[in-house]
């Protein structure tokens, strides 16, 4: 995974011209961006939207940053305040236009291999992740895509960065419990 | 990416798989986030977005019906009210320049520009916008042009 190394470097490049440097920039930080933006449950369409909207707003920074080094966080809290924008504008603008969005996105069309040996273990699993608290289902959304660096998983839920780890272990635990109460292995991966 | 190793990294390593048709963004979002490296701008100012009505909720509707969305953006001595306004897929901007001043007006939108003018008055209109990102690019008599923060319409 990116760790911050040369991520400043890249900023300050990206700011001079180097369109090589934003390209990586692009490239690192994009699958942060759409977990956040799936983390808060835009539809696919806003979700495009919004980090589009977020890299723009980057660029019109790029100069600005006040630690390039930290650019990650950078996008995480504008990517969080951008989804909380969305959403308000979706709810009041376009009650109808998204109402196809909320059909469960989850339900990913499975290949035939998958159906025989998950599909029922795969079932419970996304129930008992959908009656987790909304926390804790933010939480889990962004760390499962390609565990970013906990300052910026802290800056997209806007928690402390502390409570990142141990929130994490517990939300696993409430996962797993609720696993066990609809009678399969609590340690998933066994099977 | 690590191969998982403890239970937890197991277990999220299979709510991935069970969700994962969320889990990475389409190509074309990664692809316009490139493109978007051409609206790069070396000497404009930039107006920042400093009221949006959407998310700052007063007490008080100071203007506007529920389906007006009411933008702000500031620069050092130029102020941009705009007043979006639904119709669909579409959205239409009412602008006004304070001061009040003419000026010419780049609406730049998912890869296109168009080019307006504000009247002498400072108003401007700009129908049929896509509901997607937009800046106003605003060139004014005797100094740098002023671009307004990116907004998601």
């Amino acid at each position: 995974m990116a760790t911050s190394t040369g991520v400043g470097e890249l900023v300050r490049a990206a700011a001079t011209g180097d369109r090589q440097a934003w390209d990586e920039l692009v490239d690192r930080y994009s699958g942060l961006l759409w977990s956040i933006a799936m983390a808060y449950r835009l539809g696919r369409t806003d979700a495009a939207d919004v980090v589009q909207t977020v890299w723009l707003k980057l660029l019109e920074n790029l100069e600005k940053l006040r630690d390039p080094d930290r650019v990650g966080a950078w996008l995480a809290t504008t990517a969080r305040r951008e989804c909380q924008r969305a959403l308000v504008r979706t709810r009041r603008e376009l009650p109808t236009d998204d109402a196809w969005r909320l059909e469960p996105r989850d339900a990913a069309i499975p290949t035939p291999e998958a159906v025989a040996v998950a599909s029922e273990r795969h079932r419970l699993l996304r129930m008992a992740f959908a009656q987790l608290p909304e926390q804790c289902q933010r939480l889990l959304r962004i760390l499962m895509v390609a565990s970013p660096p906990y300052e910026a998983v802290a800056a997209a839920l806007d928690m402390p960065i502390g409570s990142i780890g141990p929130t994490r272990a517990r939300c696993l635990e409430r996962l797993r419990r609720r696993l066990s109460a609809s009678g399969i292995s609590a340690d998933v991966g066994d099977s | 990416l690590n191969p998982p190793s403890g239970p937890d990294e197991r277990l999220l390593a299979e709510l991935r798989e069970v969700l994962g048709r969320d889990a990475a963004p389409p190509s074309s979002v990664v692809e316009a986030a490139k493109e978007s490296y051409t609206w790069r701008t070396v000497d404009a100012e930039l107006a920042e977005l400093t009221h949006d009505s959407l998310v700052d909720q007063t007490a008080v509707r100071t203007r506007g019906a529920p389906d007006r969305r009411a933008l702000t953006f500031e620069a050092r001595d130029l102020i941009i009210e705009v007043e979006v306004s639904v119709s669909g897929q579409e959205r239409r901007l009412l602008g006004q320049l304070v001061p009040a001043q003419p000026a010419r007006i780049e609406i730049r939108q998912a890869g296109a520009t168009r080019r307006i003018e504000a009247d002498a008055a400072g108003r401007f209109m700009v129908p049929g916008l896509e509901a997607r990102p937009v800046s106003l690019r605003c060139r004014l008599a005797g100094r740098d042009p002023v671009s307004t923060e990116w907004v998601l319409i």
